[in-house]
Protein backbone atom coordinates (compact mmCIF):
# COMPACT_ATOMS: atom_id res chain seq x y z
CA UNK A 1 0.00 0.00 0.00
CA UNK A 2 1.28 3.46 -0.77
CA UNK A 3 0.08 6.60 0.87
CA UNK A 4 -1.31 9.41 -1.26
CA UNK A 5 0.16 12.66 0.10
CA UNK A 6 -2.78 14.61 -1.32
CA UNK A 7 -5.30 12.60 0.71
CA UNK A 8 -3.31 13.06 3.90
CA UNK A 9 -2.92 16.79 3.17
CA UNK A 10 -6.69 17.09 2.72
CA UNK A 11 -7.20 15.45 6.11
CA UNK A 12 -4.73 17.78 7.80
CA UNK A 13 -6.41 20.74 6.11
CA UNK A 14 -9.84 19.59 7.31
CA UNK A 15 -8.79 19.54 10.99
CA UNK A 16 -6.92 22.85 10.97
CA UNK A 17 -9.51 24.33 13.40
CA UNK A 18 -8.42 21.81 16.07
CA UNK A 19 -4.94 23.43 16.15
CA UNK A 20 -3.49 19.94 16.61
CA UNK A 21 -1.03 19.72 13.70
CA UNK A 22 1.89 22.15 13.67
CA UNK A 23 4.45 21.77 10.87
CA UNK A 24 3.43 20.07 7.62
CA UNK A 25 3.27 20.83 3.91
CA UNK A 26 2.39 18.92 0.78
CA UNK A 27 6.05 19.06 -0.28
CA UNK A 28 7.14 17.63 3.09
CA UNK A 29 4.56 14.85 2.79
CA UNK A 30 5.81 13.89 -0.65
CA UNK A 31 9.39 13.80 0.67
CA UNK A 32 8.31 11.79 3.74
CA UNK A 33 6.60 9.17 1.60
CA UNK A 34 9.94 8.85 -0.16
CA UNK A 35 11.74 8.35 3.19
CA UNK A 36 9.46 5.52 4.32
CA UNK A 37 10.78 2.05 3.54
CA UNK A 38 8.64 0.77 0.66
CA UNK A 39 8.00 -2.73 1.99
CA UNK A 40 8.08 -2.07 5.73
CA UNK A 41 5.52 -3.67 8.05
CA UNK A 42 3.73 -0.34 8.59
CA UNK A 43 3.02 -0.14 4.85
CA UNK A 44 2.96 3.64 4.46
CA UNK A 45 1.01 4.33 7.67
CA UNK A 46 0.95 8.08 8.35
CA UNK A 47 2.03 8.93 11.90
CA UNK A 48 1.94 12.32 13.63
CA UNK A 49 5.00 13.12 15.77
CA UNK A 50 4.83 15.19 18.95
CA UNK A 51 6.77 18.44 18.71
CA UNK A 52 9.37 17.23 21.24
CA UNK A 53 10.65 14.26 19.15
CA UNK A 54 13.31 15.17 16.60
CA UNK A 55 12.52 14.52 12.96
CA UNK A 56 15.42 16.63 11.60
CA UNK A 57 13.19 17.42 8.59
CA UNK A 58 10.54 19.44 10.46
CA UNK A 59 11.04 21.92 13.33
CA UNK A 60 11.20 20.51 16.89
CA UNK A 61 10.11 23.32 19.21
CA UNK A 62 8.42 21.70 22.25
CA UNK A 63 5.68 24.30 21.68
CA UNK A 64 8.00 26.81 23.35
CA UNK A 65 9.11 30.30 22.45
CA UNK A 66 12.62 29.37 23.60
CA UNK A 67 12.92 26.84 20.73
CA UNK A 68 11.11 28.93 18.10
CA UNK A 69 12.06 27.65 14.66
CA UNK A 70 14.58 25.12 16.00
CA UNK A 71 15.40 22.23 13.71
CA UNK A 72 17.27 19.35 15.27
CA UNK A 73 20.52 18.40 13.55
CA UNK A 74 19.77 14.70 14.14
CA UNK A 75 16.82 12.32 13.95
CA UNK A 76 15.29 10.57 16.94
CA UNK A 77 15.86 6.81 16.92
CA UNK A 78 12.08 6.27 17.20
CA UNK A 79 11.49 8.38 14.07
CA UNK A 80 14.29 6.67 12.14
CA UNK A 81 12.79 3.28 13.07
CA UNK A 82 9.32 4.44 12.14
CA UNK A 83 10.55 5.37 8.66
CA UNK A 84 12.53 2.15 8.36
CA UNK A 85 9.34 0.22 9.14
CA UNK A 86 7.39 2.01 6.40
CA UNK A 87 5.82 4.71 8.56
CA UNK A 88 5.36 8.19 7.14
CA UNK A 89 5.86 11.28 9.34
CA UNK A 90 2.63 13.20 8.71
CA UNK A 91 3.25 16.35 10.74
CA UNK A 92 4.47 17.55 14.09
CA UNK A 93 1.79 17.71 16.77
CA UNK A 94 0.91 20.45 19.25
CA UNK A 95 1.60 19.84 22.94
CA UNK A 96 1.89 21.51 26.30
CA UNK A 97 5.15 23.45 26.38
CA UNK A 98 7.99 21.03 27.17
CA UNK A 99 5.31 18.38 27.86
CA UNK A 100 4.28 20.11 31.10
CA UNK A 101 0.52 20.10 31.41
CA UNK A 102 -2.59 17.96 31.21
CA UNK A 103 -4.68 19.96 28.75
CA UNK A 104 -2.49 21.20 25.86
CA UNK A 105 -3.44 24.73 26.83
CA UNK A 106 0.16 25.62 27.73
CA UNK A 107 1.40 25.88 24.15
CA UNK A 108 2.96 28.91 22.49
CA UNK A 109 0.81 27.98 19.46
CA UNK A 110 -2.44 28.15 21.43
CA UNK A 111 -4.62 25.37 22.77
CA UNK A 112 -5.75 22.18 21.04
CA UNK A 113 -9.52 21.74 20.73
CA UNK A 114 -11.21 18.48 21.68
CA UNK A 115 -12.39 16.84 18.43
CA UNK A 116 -15.86 16.07 19.86
CA UNK A 117 -16.46 19.33 21.73
CA UNK A 118 -14.45 22.46 20.90
CA UNK A 119 -15.18 23.98 24.32
CA UNK A 120 -13.22 21.16 25.98
CA UNK A 121 -9.54 20.21 26.15
CA UNK A 122 -7.99 17.23 24.39
CA UNK A 123 -5.89 16.39 27.45
CA UNK A 124 -2.15 16.67 27.57
CA UNK A 125 0.60 17.02 27.24
CA UNK A 126 0.39 15.06 23.95
CA UNK A 127 -3.00 16.60 23.11
CA UNK A 128 -2.19 17.36 19.47
CA UNK A 129 -1.17 13.76 18.77
CA UNK A 130 -4.34 12.47 20.45
CA UNK A 131 -6.67 14.87 18.65
CA UNK A 132 -5.21 14.01 15.23
CA UNK A 133 -5.80 10.29 15.78
CA UNK A 134 -9.27 10.86 17.25
CA UNK A 135 -10.23 13.07 14.29
CA UNK A 136 -9.30 10.25 11.92
CA UNK A 137 -6.48 12.09 10.16
CA UNK A 138 -3.81 9.54 11.08
CA UNK A 139 -4.25 6.02 12.50
CA UNK A 140 -1.34 6.47 14.92
CA UNK A 141 0.85 9.11 16.52
CA UNK A 142 3.95 9.34 18.67
CA UNK A 143 3.66 11.10 22.00
CA UNK A 144 5.74 11.22 25.13
CA UNK A 145 4.98 10.52 28.76
CA UNK A 146 6.55 11.76 31.94
CA UNK A 147 3.43 11.38 34.10
CA UNK A 148 0.58 10.17 31.88
CA UNK A 149 0.87 12.52 28.89
CA UNK A 150 -0.15 9.80 26.41
CA UNK A 151 -2.76 7.85 28.40
CA UNK A 152 -4.64 10.90 29.72
CA UNK A 153 -5.24 12.58 26.32
CA UNK A 154 -5.99 9.15 24.80
CA UNK A 155 -8.73 8.70 27.41
CA UNK A 156 -10.11 12.21 26.87
CA UNK A 157 -10.20 11.75 23.07
CA UNK A 158 -11.49 8.16 23.02
CA UNK A 159 -8.50 6.42 21.44
CA UNK A 160 -5.80 3.94 22.47
CA UNK A 161 -2.70 5.29 24.23
CA UNK A 162 0.23 3.13 25.32
CA UNK A 163 3.12 3.97 27.63
CA UNK A 164 5.68 1.18 27.36
CA UNK A 165 8.07 0.06 30.10
CA UNK A 166 10.79 2.56 30.97
CA UNK A 167 13.61 1.83 28.54
CA UNK A 168 11.54 -0.12 25.98
CA UNK A 169 11.85 2.66 23.37
CA UNK A 170 15.03 4.65 22.84
CA UNK A 171 14.77 8.26 23.93
CA UNK A 172 17.56 9.45 21.67
CA UNK A 173 16.04 12.54 20.06
CA UNK A 174 13.26 12.96 22.63
CA UNK A 175 13.71 16.31 24.36
CA UNK A 176 14.42 15.50 28.02
CA UNK A 177 11.97 16.55 30.76
CA UNK A 178 12.18 14.09 33.68
CA UNK A 179 14.89 11.62 32.77
CA UNK A 180 13.95 8.93 35.31
CA UNK A 181 10.32 9.06 34.08
CA UNK A 182 10.28 9.97 30.37
CA UNK A 183 9.10 7.46 27.78
CA UNK A 184 8.04 7.74 24.15
CA UNK A 185 4.50 6.40 23.86
CA UNK A 186 2.12 5.59 21.03
CA UNK A 187 -1.46 6.54 20.16
CA UNK A 188 -3.59 4.34 17.94
CA UNK A 189 -7.09 4.42 16.51
CA UNK A 190 -7.10 0.73 17.46
CA UNK A 191 -4.98 -1.47 19.73
CA UNK A 192 -3.45 -3.05 16.63
CA UNK A 193 -2.36 0.32 15.19
CA UNK A 194 -0.67 1.31 18.43
CA UNK A 195 0.88 -2.13 18.96
CA UNK A 196 2.40 -2.28 15.49
CA UNK A 197 3.97 1.17 15.81
CA UNK A 198 5.28 0.37 19.29
CA UNK A 199 6.85 -2.87 18.05
CA UNK A 200 8.47 -0.96 15.18
CA UNK A 201 10.11 1.74 17.34
CA UNK A 202 11.15 -0.43 20.33
CA UNK A 203 14.49 -2.07 20.97
CA UNK A 204 18.04 -1.42 22.17
CA UNK A 205 19.93 1.64 20.99
CA UNK A 206 23.61 2.37 21.54
CA UNK A 207 22.76 6.11 21.52
CA UNK A 208 20.58 5.83 24.65
CA UNK A 209 22.13 4.21 27.71
CA UNK A 210 18.69 3.92 29.32
CA UNK A 211 17.27 1.92 26.39
CA UNK A 212 17.08 -1.70 27.50
CA UNK A 213 19.36 -4.27 25.93
CA UNK A 214 16.27 -6.11 24.69
CA UNK A 215 15.21 -7.09 21.18
CA UNK A 216 12.26 -5.16 19.70
CA UNK A 217 8.90 -5.92 21.27
CA UNK A 218 7.43 -9.15 19.90
CA UNK A 219 3.63 -8.94 19.83
CA UNK A 220 1.65 -11.87 21.23
CA UNK A 221 -0.75 -13.93 19.12
CA UNK A 222 -4.36 -12.81 19.35
CA UNK A 223 -6.36 -14.29 22.25
CA UNK A 224 -9.96 -15.49 22.07
CA UNK A 225 -10.83 -14.71 25.68
CA UNK A 226 -9.32 -13.83 29.06
CA UNK A 227 -9.51 -17.29 30.65
CA UNK A 228 -6.69 -18.04 33.06
CA UNK A 229 -5.86 -14.40 33.72
CA UNK A 230 -6.28 -12.55 37.01
CA UNK A 231 -7.07 -8.83 37.06
CA UNK A 232 -6.63 -6.60 40.08
CA UNK A 233 -8.94 -3.69 40.90
CA UNK A 234 -6.96 -1.37 43.19
CA UNK A 235 -9.45 0.09 45.65
CA UNK A 236 -7.46 3.34 45.90
CA UNK A 237 -8.25 3.99 42.22
CA UNK A 238 -12.03 3.85 42.71
CA UNK A 239 -12.63 6.64 45.24
CA UNK A 240 -16.17 7.46 46.36
CA UNK A 241 -16.08 10.81 44.59
CA UNK A 242 -15.14 9.30 41.21
CA UNK A 243 -17.16 10.80 38.35
CA UNK A 244 -20.30 8.61 37.95
CA UNK A 245 -19.84 8.30 34.18
CA UNK A 246 -16.25 7.12 34.62
CA UNK A 247 -17.39 4.64 37.26
CA UNK A 248 -20.12 3.29 34.98
CA UNK A 249 -17.60 2.83 32.17
CA UNK A 250 -15.18 0.95 34.41
CA UNK A 251 -17.99 -1.19 35.85
CA UNK A 252 -19.05 -2.15 32.36
CA UNK A 253 -15.48 -3.04 31.35
CA UNK A 254 -14.94 -5.08 34.53
CA UNK A 255 -18.19 -6.99 33.91
CA UNK A 256 -16.96 -7.75 30.40
CA UNK A 257 -13.60 -9.00 31.74
CA UNK A 258 -15.52 -11.47 33.93
CA UNK A 259 -17.79 -12.54 31.05
CA UNK A 260 -14.69 -13.25 28.98
CA UNK A 261 -13.33 -15.61 31.62
CA UNK A 262 -11.02 -13.28 33.52
CA UNK A 263 -10.83 -13.50 37.32
CA UNK A 264 -11.20 -10.10 39.00
CA UNK A 265 -9.92 -9.50 42.53
CA UNK A 266 -9.83 -6.39 44.68
CA UNK A 267 -6.29 -5.37 45.55
CA UNK A 268 -4.61 -2.52 47.41
CA UNK A 269 -1.74 -0.22 46.47
CA UNK A 270 -1.37 1.36 49.90
CA UNK A 271 0.94 4.22 48.89
CA UNK A 272 -1.22 5.33 45.94
CA UNK A 273 -2.23 8.58 47.60
CA UNK A 274 1.40 9.70 47.59
CA UNK A 275 1.80 9.28 43.82
CA UNK A 276 0.82 12.83 42.78
CA UNK A 277 2.87 14.63 45.47
CA UNK A 278 5.83 12.33 44.73
CA UNK A 279 5.54 13.01 41.02
CA UNK A 280 5.26 16.78 41.54
CA UNK A 281 8.52 16.78 43.46
CA UNK A 282 10.56 14.48 41.24
CA UNK A 283 9.34 15.67 37.83
CA UNK A 284 9.94 19.40 38.52
CA UNK A 285 13.31 18.59 40.12
CA UNK A 286 14.43 16.69 37.05
CA UNK A 287 12.92 19.33 34.76
CA UNK A 288 14.79 22.13 36.54
CA UNK A 289 18.03 20.24 35.87
CA UNK A 290 17.22 19.23 32.28
CA UNK A 291 15.95 22.66 31.24
CA UNK A 292 19.13 24.34 32.49
CA UNK A 293 20.48 23.69 28.99
CA UNK A 294 18.23 26.36 27.45
CA UNK A 295 20.50 29.31 28.00
CA UNK A 296 20.45 31.13 24.67
CA UNK A 297 24.01 30.13 23.82
CA UNK A 298 24.15 27.03 21.62
CA UNK A 299 20.64 26.82 20.16
CA UNK A 300 17.18 28.24 20.58
CA UNK A 301 16.19 31.85 20.87
CA UNK A 302 18.28 34.44 22.70
CA UNK A 303 17.19 37.58 24.52
CA UNK A 304 19.82 40.08 25.54
CA UNK A 305 19.13 41.41 29.02
CA UNK A 306 19.33 45.03 30.08
CA UNK A 307 22.74 44.59 31.72
CA UNK A 308 24.10 43.26 28.43
CA UNK A 309 26.29 40.64 30.11
CA UNK A 310 26.20 36.84 30.06
CA UNK A 311 24.28 36.41 33.32
CA UNK A 312 21.63 38.81 32.15
CA UNK A 313 21.44 36.94 28.82
CA UNK A 314 20.75 33.66 30.65
CA UNK A 315 18.10 35.16 32.90
CA UNK A 316 16.31 37.15 30.23
CA UNK A 317 16.42 34.38 27.61
CA UNK A 318 14.94 31.91 30.11
CA UNK A 319 12.58 34.34 31.81
CA UNK A 320 10.99 35.40 28.51
CA UNK A 321 11.45 32.17 26.56
CA UNK A 322 9.66 29.82 28.96
CA UNK A 323 5.89 30.04 29.49
CA UNK A 324 4.05 30.26 32.80
CA UNK A 325 3.77 26.53 33.62
CA UNK A 326 7.37 25.74 32.69
CA UNK A 327 8.59 28.63 34.83
CA UNK A 328 6.49 27.42 37.78
CA UNK A 329 7.93 23.92 37.48
CA UNK A 330 11.50 25.17 37.21
CA UNK A 331 10.95 27.26 40.36
CA UNK A 332 9.35 24.36 42.26
CA UNK A 333 12.09 21.98 41.10
CA UNK A 334 14.82 24.40 42.10
CA UNK A 335 13.22 24.87 45.52
CA UNK A 336 12.84 21.15 46.31
CA UNK A 337 16.49 20.58 45.38
CA UNK A 338 17.87 23.62 47.19
CA UNK A 339 20.12 23.43 50.26
CA UNK A 340 18.10 22.88 53.42
CA UNK A 341 15.03 21.52 51.59
CA UNK A 342 16.36 18.70 49.44
CA UNK A 343 16.00 16.05 52.14
CA UNK A 344 12.51 17.13 53.22
CA UNK A 345 11.18 17.13 49.66
CA UNK A 346 13.40 15.36 47.15
CA UNK A 347 14.66 12.74 49.59
CA UNK A 348 11.18 11.92 50.87
CA UNK A 349 9.86 11.73 47.32
CA UNK A 350 12.60 9.28 46.36
CA UNK A 351 11.63 7.15 49.30
CA UNK A 352 7.93 7.35 48.40
CA UNK A 353 8.76 6.33 44.85
CA UNK A 354 10.43 3.16 46.16
CA UNK A 355 7.35 2.32 48.21
CA UNK A 356 4.98 2.98 45.29
CA UNK A 357 7.06 0.73 43.02
CA UNK A 358 7.17 -1.95 45.74
CA UNK A 359 3.34 -1.86 45.99
CA UNK A 360 3.09 -2.74 42.31
CA UNK A 361 5.71 -5.49 42.58
CA UNK A 362 3.86 -7.03 45.52
CA UNK A 363 0.50 -7.03 43.73
CA UNK A 364 1.93 -8.60 40.59
CA UNK A 365 3.89 -11.15 42.66
CA UNK A 366 0.63 -12.17 44.34
CA UNK A 367 -0.62 -13.56 41.04
CA UNK A 368 -2.28 -10.53 39.48
CA UNK A 369 -1.54 -10.34 35.74
CA UNK A 370 -2.79 -6.80 35.12
CA UNK A 371 -4.50 -3.98 36.97
CA UNK A 372 -7.72 -2.30 35.80
CA UNK A 373 -8.41 1.31 36.78
CA UNK A 374 -9.95 4.44 35.33
CA UNK A 375 -7.42 6.42 33.28
CA UNK A 376 -8.79 9.78 34.43
CA UNK A 377 -11.00 10.91 37.33
CA UNK A 378 -13.37 12.80 34.97
CA UNK A 379 -14.06 12.97 31.22
CA UNK A 380 -12.46 15.83 29.25
CA UNK A 381 -12.85 19.08 31.16
CA UNK A 382 -13.69 22.54 29.84
CA UNK A 383 -10.95 24.73 28.40
CA UNK A 384 -9.82 27.32 30.92
CA UNK A 385 -11.38 25.42 33.82
CA UNK A 386 -8.09 24.54 35.54
CA UNK A 387 -5.73 27.13 34.04
CA UNK A 388 -5.82 29.49 36.99
CA UNK A 389 -5.27 26.68 39.48
CA UNK A 390 -2.13 24.65 38.69
CA UNK A 391 -2.80 22.21 41.53
CA UNK A 392 -6.22 21.23 40.13
CA UNK A 393 -4.53 20.59 36.78
CA UNK A 394 -1.96 18.33 38.50
CA UNK A 395 -4.73 16.25 40.08
CA UNK A 396 -5.92 15.28 36.58
CA UNK A 397 -2.88 12.93 36.62
CA UNK A 398 -3.91 11.12 39.79
CA UNK A 399 -4.36 7.68 38.17
CA UNK A 400 -1.65 7.85 35.53
CA UNK A 401 1.55 9.15 37.11
CA UNK A 402 2.23 6.09 39.30
CA UNK A 403 3.08 3.89 36.28
CA UNK A 404 5.81 6.36 35.36
CA UNK A 405 7.12 6.34 38.93
CA UNK A 406 7.22 2.52 38.87
CA UNK A 407 8.49 2.32 35.27
CA UNK A 408 5.82 -0.25 34.34
CA UNK A 409 3.84 -0.40 31.08
CA UNK A 410 0.32 0.99 31.07
CA UNK A 411 -2.29 1.93 28.51
CA UNK A 412 -5.69 3.52 28.09
CA UNK A 413 -8.47 1.82 26.12
CA UNK A 414 -11.72 3.61 25.19
CA UNK A 415 -14.61 1.71 26.79
CA UNK A 416 -17.64 3.91 26.09
CA UNK A 417 -18.94 7.44 26.47
CA UNK A 418 -20.53 9.39 29.25
CA UNK A 419 -22.83 12.15 28.00
CA UNK A 420 -21.00 12.02 24.70
CA UNK A 421 -17.49 12.18 26.16
CA UNK A 422 -15.07 9.24 26.02
CA UNK A 423 -14.23 7.14 29.08
CA UNK A 424 -10.84 5.38 29.28
CA UNK A 425 -10.00 2.13 31.04
CA UNK A 426 -6.40 1.93 32.20
CA UNK A 427 -4.50 -1.36 32.15
CA UNK A 428 -1.23 -1.54 34.07
CA UNK A 429 1.09 -4.50 33.71
CA UNK A 430 4.27 -5.92 35.16
CA UNK A 431 7.60 -4.68 33.88
CA UNK A 432 8.17 -5.69 30.21
CA UNK A 433 4.74 -7.34 29.92
CA UNK A 434 3.49 -5.09 27.08
CA UNK A 435 2.74 -7.97 24.70
CA UNK A 436 0.22 -9.58 27.03
CA UNK A 437 -1.28 -6.21 28.04
CA UNK A 438 -1.88 -5.34 24.37
CA UNK A 439 -3.37 -8.79 23.67
CA UNK A 440 -5.79 -8.38 26.59
CA UNK A 441 -6.76 -4.90 25.36
CA UNK A 442 -7.40 -6.28 21.87
CA UNK A 443 -9.83 -8.87 23.31
CA UNK A 444 -11.74 -6.17 25.20
CA UNK A 445 -11.72 -3.89 22.16
CA UNK A 446 -13.39 -6.63 20.09
CA UNK A 447 -16.28 -6.86 22.57
CA UNK A 448 -16.81 -3.20 23.43
CA UNK A 449 -18.56 -0.44 21.56
CA UNK A 450 -16.31 2.56 22.33
CA UNK A 451 -18.96 5.09 21.30
CA UNK A 452 -21.90 3.58 23.23
CA UNK A 453 -23.16 5.47 26.27
CA UNK A 454 -22.06 3.68 29.44
CA UNK A 455 -25.25 4.39 31.40
CA UNK B 1 3.15 30.82 54.02
CA UNK B 2 6.30 28.79 53.40
CA UNK B 3 7.56 30.64 50.31
CA UNK B 4 8.12 34.35 50.86
CA UNK B 5 8.78 36.91 48.17
CA UNK B 6 12.47 36.78 49.08
CA UNK B 7 12.48 32.97 48.78
CA UNK B 8 10.91 33.28 45.35
CA UNK B 9 13.56 35.77 44.23
CA UNK B 10 16.30 33.53 45.63
CA UNK B 11 15.14 30.40 43.78
CA UNK B 12 14.60 32.43 40.59
CA UNK B 13 18.23 33.54 40.84
CA UNK B 14 19.37 29.94 41.40
CA UNK B 15 17.37 28.91 38.32
CA UNK B 16 18.76 31.85 36.25
CA UNK B 17 15.18 32.88 35.56
CA UNK B 18 14.22 36.50 35.21
CA UNK B 19 11.06 37.25 37.22
CA UNK B 20 9.46 40.67 36.88
CA UNK B 21 8.52 42.55 40.07
CA UNK B 22 4.82 42.34 39.09
CA UNK B 23 5.01 38.52 38.94
CA UNK B 24 6.69 37.92 42.28
CA UNK B 25 3.55 37.87 44.44
CA UNK B 26 1.55 35.59 42.16
CA UNK B 27 4.45 33.16 41.57
CA UNK B 28 5.29 33.06 45.27
CA UNK B 29 1.66 32.19 46.06
CA UNK B 30 1.49 29.48 43.37
CA UNK B 31 4.83 27.91 44.29
CA UNK B 32 3.79 28.08 47.93
CA UNK B 33 0.56 26.22 47.19
CA UNK B 34 2.37 23.52 45.22
CA UNK B 35 5.10 23.11 47.84
CA UNK B 36 2.40 23.00 50.53
CA UNK B 37 0.60 20.26 48.62
CA UNK B 38 3.69 18.08 48.08
CA UNK B 39 4.50 18.66 51.76
CA UNK B 40 1.98 15.88 52.55
CA UNK B 41 4.91 13.54 51.85
CA UNK B 42 5.75 14.28 55.48
CA UNK B 43 2.79 11.99 56.35
CA UNK B 44 4.73 9.07 55.00
CA UNK B 45 5.61 7.13 58.11
CA UNK B 46 7.46 4.23 56.49
CA UNK B 47 10.63 5.02 54.64
CA UNK B 48 12.44 3.01 51.98
CA UNK B 49 16.13 2.39 52.54
CA UNK B 50 17.05 3.27 48.99
CA UNK B 51 15.67 5.30 46.14
CA UNK B 52 14.17 3.61 43.12
CA UNK B 53 15.10 3.93 39.48
CA UNK B 54 13.26 1.89 36.86
CA UNK B 55 15.26 -0.37 34.62
CA UNK B 56 17.85 -3.07 35.10
CA UNK B 57 19.68 -3.30 38.41
CA UNK B 58 22.87 -2.12 36.83
CA UNK B 59 23.73 -0.17 33.72
CA UNK B 60 25.12 -2.26 30.88
CA UNK B 61 28.75 -1.56 30.11
CA UNK B 62 29.52 -0.30 26.63
CA UNK B 63 32.76 -0.04 24.67
CA UNK B 64 34.79 2.94 25.86
CA UNK B 65 34.73 4.63 22.49
CA UNK B 66 33.95 8.13 21.31
CA UNK B 67 31.13 7.83 18.80
CA UNK B 68 29.69 11.27 18.11
CA UNK B 69 26.30 11.57 16.46
CA UNK B 70 26.67 12.86 12.92
CA UNK B 71 24.83 16.17 12.53
CA UNK B 72 22.60 16.96 9.55
CA UNK B 73 23.41 20.65 9.86
CA UNK B 74 26.10 22.76 11.51
CA UNK B 75 25.75 24.84 14.69
CA UNK B 76 25.93 27.91 12.43
CA UNK B 77 22.39 26.98 11.36
CA UNK B 78 20.88 26.82 14.84
CA UNK B 79 23.10 28.79 17.25
CA UNK B 80 22.08 32.36 18.07
CA UNK B 81 25.63 33.54 17.24
CA UNK B 82 28.33 31.26 15.89
CA UNK B 83 31.61 32.19 14.25
CA UNK B 84 34.82 30.32 13.37
CA UNK B 85 33.76 27.29 15.40
CA UNK B 86 32.83 29.32 18.49
CA UNK B 87 29.52 30.12 20.14
CA UNK B 88 29.62 33.86 20.78
CA UNK B 89 28.31 35.30 24.05
CA UNK B 90 28.35 38.73 25.69
CA UNK B 91 31.01 39.58 28.26
CA UNK B 92 30.92 38.00 31.70
CA UNK B 93 29.27 40.01 34.47
CA UNK B 94 31.48 42.19 36.62
CA UNK B 95 33.11 40.24 39.45
CA UNK B 96 31.16 40.43 42.68
CA UNK B 97 33.37 41.15 45.73
CA UNK B 98 36.89 42.40 45.36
Amino acid sequence: MTLDPAVLAAGLERVRPLNAALAWSVADLVAEVGRAAPNGPLGGMPVAVKDNIATATLPTTCASRILAGYRSPFTATAVARLRAAGGVVACTANMDEFAMGSSTEHSVYGRVLHPLDPTRVAGGSSGGSAALVAAGVVPAALGSETGGSVRQPAAFCGIVGVKPSYGRVSRFGLVAFGSSLDAIGVFGATVDDAARVLAAISGADPRDATALAEPPLALAPARGDLAGLTFGLPREYLPVDLDPGIRAGIDRAVALVRELGGRVVEVSLPHARFAVPTYYVLAPAEAAANLARYDGVRYGSRQIGSAGDLRSLYQTTRGRGFGAEVRRRILVGTYVLSAGYADAYYGRAQSARSLIAADFRAVFASGVDALLTPTTPTPAFKAGEKLADPLQMYLADVFVCSANLAGIPAMSLPVGRSQGLPVGLQLMSPWLDEARMLAVAAVLERHLDPVAEVR
Amino acid sequence: MTISRDDLRRIARLAELDVTPEEVDRLAAQVDEIVGYVGQLADLTDRADTGFLPGPDRAALRPDRVDPTPLDRSPADFAPEFQDGFFLVPRLPAMEDG
